[in-house]
């Protein structure tokens, strides 16, 4: 029997494309991971990942792959991994480096497929596209709208006071 | 009673991330297929958008709360969030390492934290400090708890001995504001109490929010 590294798994995108990648790196995911459990013969059935279209898993596949020696993360490890938003890997800066459709493709795809190391750093990610900004220029980040009225604007600029410079 | 004394600078940030629930809800479909976006599923999805807002510094945090009511309303409903905002207790936190909320201390314009407070007799200390530091918790206090560290200097090897660090209470007077002159009182008292060569290492107002 082969070993679990040199394993493949078939998944099978949204768009019907079938992509064959080893087990290891699949099972990055807890869906997958948990999906070939109780499947029990990996390889021969392909494994559907219904939201995720070709492009996105892909690239998340290629993150997987970075990522597939990664130790797995114990339940402790929260009170360490405490790092500032900046704190990201070189590898995943640039991995993270796409467009914003793209990045929120990623964020989605990790959390549908759990896996919560990549969802970590697509958070981080966007959370330092808010940092430092003012709510006008984080609408105009994320091309949102202001939908407050003028009273509830003026309430919710009450309750800020007490933390906001200004 | 020979000197005391230190300058610490306590700033702690909090030792954990909050905790995350990573069951997802069904997503309502989008009102306007045309413009919804995947950053907009994303920012629509609150367990996600507490991830995001989880990364950033509290000030941050409180900012964003301006954006619009999916922001405002993710805030406001996260527990984990209200933590780091203060506007909630944290029983998670590190009770070792109380923290000072530091919003406010930022809105305080202090050089150092009140967590910095330290018993320095050449530095003196402004009486309001203390009772500020009874405001920041947000909780009606009539006294504050001061944890005091001693250590004992070994001349020969220049050593320092540190002894388990003490949390006393001192007690506020009759106008609600606990007195510098009390905290520095009780230093003197642990130290004599202690023996010779013992002095306050530092000490330290701790805020429980």
């Amino acid at each position: 029997m082969a070993s679990e590294g040199e394993q493949t798994v078939k998944l099978v995108s949204s768009d019907n494309v079938e992509i064959v990648t080893e087990r290891k790196v699949a099972e990055r995911s807890m869906l997958i991971k948990n999906m070939i459990e109780d499947l029990g013969a990996p390889g021969e059935e392909p494994i559907p990942i219904m939201n995720v279209s070709e492009a996105v898993l892909r690239k998340v596949l290629e993150w997987c792959t970075h990522h597939k020696n990664d130790p797995a993360p114990s339940q402790d490890d929260d009170a360490d991994s405490r790092k500032k938003t900046t704190d990201i890997e070189d590898w995943d800066q640039k991995f993270m480096q796409v467009d914003q459709e793209m990045l929120f493709e990623i964020i989605l795809a990790a959390n549908y497929m759990d896996i919560k190391a990549l969802l970590d750093v697509g958070c981080k990610t966007v959370a330092n596209m808010i940092k430092g900004k003012s709510p006008e220029e984080i609408r105009k980040t994320f091309n949102i709208q202001n939908d407050f009225t003028p009273e509830e604007e003026d309430q919710i600029r009450r309750e800020n006071e007490w933390a906001e410079d200004r | 009673m020979a000197g005391i004394i230190r300058q610490r600078t306590a700033q702690r940030m909090p030792q954990r991330l909050p905790e995350y629930g990573y069951e997802t809800i069904a997503l309502p479909p989008p009102k306007d297929a045309s413009n919804f976006n995947k950053c907009h599923e994303v920012l629509a999805t609150p367990e996600l958008l507490e991830m995001i807002l989880a990364q950033l510094p509290p000030a941050d945090i409180i900012r964003s709360r301006r954006t619009n009511k999916q922001f405002r309303d993710a805030i406001d409903s996260s527990i984990p969030l209200k933590k780091r905002l203060f506007l909630l207790p944290s029983v998670e936190m590190d009770i070792q390492y109380p923290l000072c909320n530091p919003l406010l201390l930022h809105q305080m314009n202090h050089g150092y934290g009140l967590m910095g407070l330290v018993i320095n007799p050449t530095i003196p200390l402004h009486p309001n400090d203390l009772r500020l530091s009874m405001q920041l918790s947000e909780k009606v206090q009539t006294s504050i708890t001061v944890r005091f560290r001693l250590a004992k200097r070994d001349y020969q090897s220049g050593g320092l001995y540190y002894e388990r660090s003490k949390i006393v209470e001192v007690q506020a007077g009759p106008d609600g504001t606990v007195r510098y002159a009390e905290v520095e009182r009780m230093g003197r008292e642990l130290m004599a109490a202690r023996g010779e060569g013992w002095e306050v290492d530092y000490c330290r107002t701790e805020v429980f929010i």
